[in-house]
């Protein structure tokens, strides 16, 4: 199942695993830009506002980089 | 604060926000979602151990090992993340101003739907506190509902808002001294 997706074969299974990959991550993006926008328009004075966009930022990164291991 | 000016002579007393227990109760799902694939892949690990034929009959590995694995596993965190950082955000965007004159109720329903009502501390007519169940009994949460008279009654509602009694009184407190000959 994990291997070969059942009756896809490995290059159908690596090029949907691509584009599935690149799918999440431009979503991903989308949705950080959408919400370090609210946090710096809403929430910039407080002293919370830059580290949570920065911790946000960093578990993104750091879960779209052990994803990226199985390209 | 953008979202409303301050009148002269107006000044903030309190801003507040839900219960931290409110949020980590709404943090909970997530977490626990995002523990799911673990549990079913040290379950599948388990069964592999004792019949070598499960994972084979599976496909293959299903150990970290196997790339495919590793790649759904990071989506579906990454969502699991993104859904998380939204409740935060959500949470952190949502605040109720208490001023010597209103209350500025601000509350973020969604990106680019950002509600901002004031309720005049002159129309209020009736302040009540519910505090219901253990957890806002434990740890002193709950909601308090303010009744406004006018052409229209309104009412809105401060939901998990930590001691709802002191900022009861303190609201009491203020429309006291906005009408200093009366008793309130």
């Amino acid at each position: 199942m994990f291997g070969s997706f059942g009756t896809f074969g490995i290059t159908n299974t690596a090029t949907i695993a691509f584009a599935l990959f690149w799918f999440a991550v431009v979503l991903v993006v989308l949705y950080s830009a959408i919400a370090i926008y609210h946090w710096t328009r809403y929430g910039h004075r407080s002293p919370v506002a830059i580290p949570a966009i920065c911790v946000h930022v960093f578990i993104s990164l750091a879960l779209i980089g052990f994803a990226a291991t199985g390209l | 604060m953008e979202e409303f000016t301050l009148e002269p002579g107006e000044t903030i007393t309190l801003a507040v926000r839900k219960h931290w227990v409110v949020f980590l109760l709404e943090l909970l799902p997530f977490f626990l979602i995002a523990l799911v694939p673990l549990f079913i892949l040290s379950f599948a690990g388990g069964l592999t151990t004792v019949n070598p034929s499960f994972a084979v009959q599976f496909g293959g590995d299903l150990t970290l090992g196997n790339p495919y694995l590793r790649l759904g596993l990071g989506l579906f965190w990454l969502i699991i993340w993104t859904g998380a950082f939204n409740t935060f955000t959500r949470y952190y965007l949502d605040q109720w101003v208490i001023t010597t004159t209103r209350i500025v109720d601000i509350h973020q329903y969604g990106f680019f739907d950002r509600h901002v009502s004031s309720f005049l501390l002159n129309h209020v007519q009736d302040i009540t506190t519910d505090v219901n169940g253990v957890f806002p009994t434990m740890f002193g949460y709950g909601t308090l509902r303010v009744e406004t008279a006018g052409d229209a009654s309104q009412h809105f509602l401060m939901t998990g808002i930590p001691n709802p009694e002191q900022i009861r009184d303190l609201i009491l407190r203020e429309i006291a001294a906005l009408h200093p000959s009366t008793n309130v």
